[in-house]
């Protein structure tokens, strides 16, 4: 199951009438989005928006029905237990990391940045960035680890020569084991204008 | 030493004014009230003055400005006793007294002329941008780190010491660090505001590191937009210079440095 499927599912699932409709589902061998409605006292719209979406998730089967009327979905519990699995691995920094820590990069001149400096030592504690135009502008304030702030006041600065993440994670004496969270704030800060590659 | 300057001139701002309104205070209560009453807004306002020098003595331990305070008490005496008698050109009891005053006069000018109570904030900005003729900005806000000196604990407080008493730079204890800042500002350079939040400095800490921050305000001070990491790098080099220096026991050189510089006493 991938993030998205595991978010429609416990969005439905954290509802207080989930436990009901699954309890109608086992009950019944198919009914219907008006069926379960009526008998739950809900509106046939929450009933059926929660049934779609667990058909979508495999979760029911539904037939469509033709009687007199028009035609509409009976659904039918396609499972008897519910398993979410996610998987987290992907998120986890790929090997390359080693290649993207001989990226050269620097301060951009004119980023428009606010670096507080840590009163107590030498990092950086918090960078105050302006994002958005006109009345949208905001600012928007990320709070750094200390490694992470190491990292920044050893960041070369615009009018100096680029150097490799490596090299400025030497010169703050950072070793690889922070590697991930320095790869981490640099794509923020590049995204954000605050740091240029060369 | 001749050099290229390249900071713009200095302007005037706060201490002009200040000097304006004293001396139109001065006039107005001169035509007002008559001269007594004129010499004696002049023994309040350097009276204040003698506080103001004496609290920076005890600031720096900086001695020539126990000399500013003992000459302005001379000039304070000297204003309220014209203030409270009156004086006459005939008369000569007052002679001591106009010999007193002269001799204050001569004290401070000669602390004056001999930069004993000058802060080197500019000497420090011109000889940092010295060796700098690249240019193209890069201001940053954030602080320098240009590596470790080799001192102990001792030597920093030392040198320090040295460097308040000299007017070279204002010294901040924190934490584990000392922050010696080039204070810009007059209320700061007279010892009426406290705090480097704002000005240039550099920090050392217990351990030797030492970063280095130039303030926007003394950048934009520079008549070129000189290569900001140059500019740091200098500062930086010429701060460790000092403290090679003074650990060596050859501080006067540091001071010969600056006032080679040759900077007008009064308007720098």
């Amino acid at each position: 199951m991938d993030f998205k499927e595991a978010a429609k599912l416990g969005s439905y699932i954290s509802k207080d009438y989930a436990e009901d409709l699954f309890r109608l589902l086992a009950t019944y061998s198919s009914i219907s989005a008006s069926e379960a409605s009526s008998r739950l006292d809900l509106h046939v719209k929450t009933v059926q928006d929660f049934l779609e979406a667990m058909f979508d998730l495999d979760i029911l089967e539904r037939e469509e029905v033709y009687e007199k009327k028009r035609p509409y979905y009976r659904y039918t519990l396609k499972v008897k237990k519910i398993s979410l699995e996610l998987d987290l691995q992907y998120l986890f920094p790929s090997e390359t990391k080693d290649e993207k820590t001989n990226l050269r990069i620097r301060e951009r001149m004119n980023a428009g940045a606010r670096f507080t400096t840590a009163r107590s030592d030498q990092y950086i504690s918090n960078i105050a960035i302006w994002t958005g135009k006109g009345r949208e502008r905001t600012e928007r304030r990320i709070n750094l680890s200390i490694p992470q702030g190491q990292f920044l006041y050893h960041l070369p600065f615009p009018s100096a020569e680029c150097q490799s993440i490596k090299a400025i994670m030497q010169k703050a004496g950072l070793n690889s084991a922070h590697t991930s969270e320095i790869l981490d704030i640099v794509d923020a800060l590049i995204e954000f204008g605050v740091i240029e590659t060369g | 030493m001749y050099f290229i300057r390249k900071l713009k001139s200095q302007q005037l701002g706060i201490e002009l004014i200040a000097l304006l309104f004293f001396l139109l205070a001065i006039i107005i209560v001169f035509l007002t009230w008559g001269p007594r009453a004129g010499w004696g807004i002049i023994a309040i306002v350097e009276f204040f003055v003698v506080i103001m020098h004496m609290n920076m003595y005890f600031k720096t331990k900086n001695t020539s400005f126990l000399w500013l305070s003992f000459a302005f008490i001379i000039i304070v005496i000297f204003a309220v006793q014209i203030s409270i008698f009156g004086m006459t050109k005939t008369d000569p009891e007052y002679i001591p007294s106009v010999i007193a005053a002269i001799a204050a006069f001569l004290i401070i000018a000669i602390i004056i002329v001999n930069k004993k109570s000058k802060w080197r904030t500019r000497e420090m900005l011109e000889l940092a941008a010295m060796p700098v003729d690249q240019t193209g900005n890069g201001f940053t806000e954030r602080p320098f780190s240009c590596g470790i000196i080799d001192a102990t604990t001792n030597e920093i407080e030392s040198f320090a010491r040295f460097i308040s008493k000299n007017m070279i730079a204002m010294t901040y204890r924190e934490n584990d660090k000392i922050i010696f800042s080039f204070p810009s500002s007059w209320l700061k350079q007279n010892g009426l505001k406290r705090g480097y939040k704002g000005d240039s400095w550099i920090s050392v800490s217990t351990r030797g590191d030492v970063s280095v921050f130039i303030s926007r305000k003394d950048y934009l001070c520079y008549q070129d937009t000189f290569s900001f990491d140059q500019l740091c790098t200098n500062l930086a080099l010429l701060f460790t210079g000092f403290f090679e220096l003074y650990k060596k026991g050859e501080g006067i050189r540091i001071m010969d440095k600056l006032n080679a510089l040759r900077l007008n006493p009064i308007t720098e």
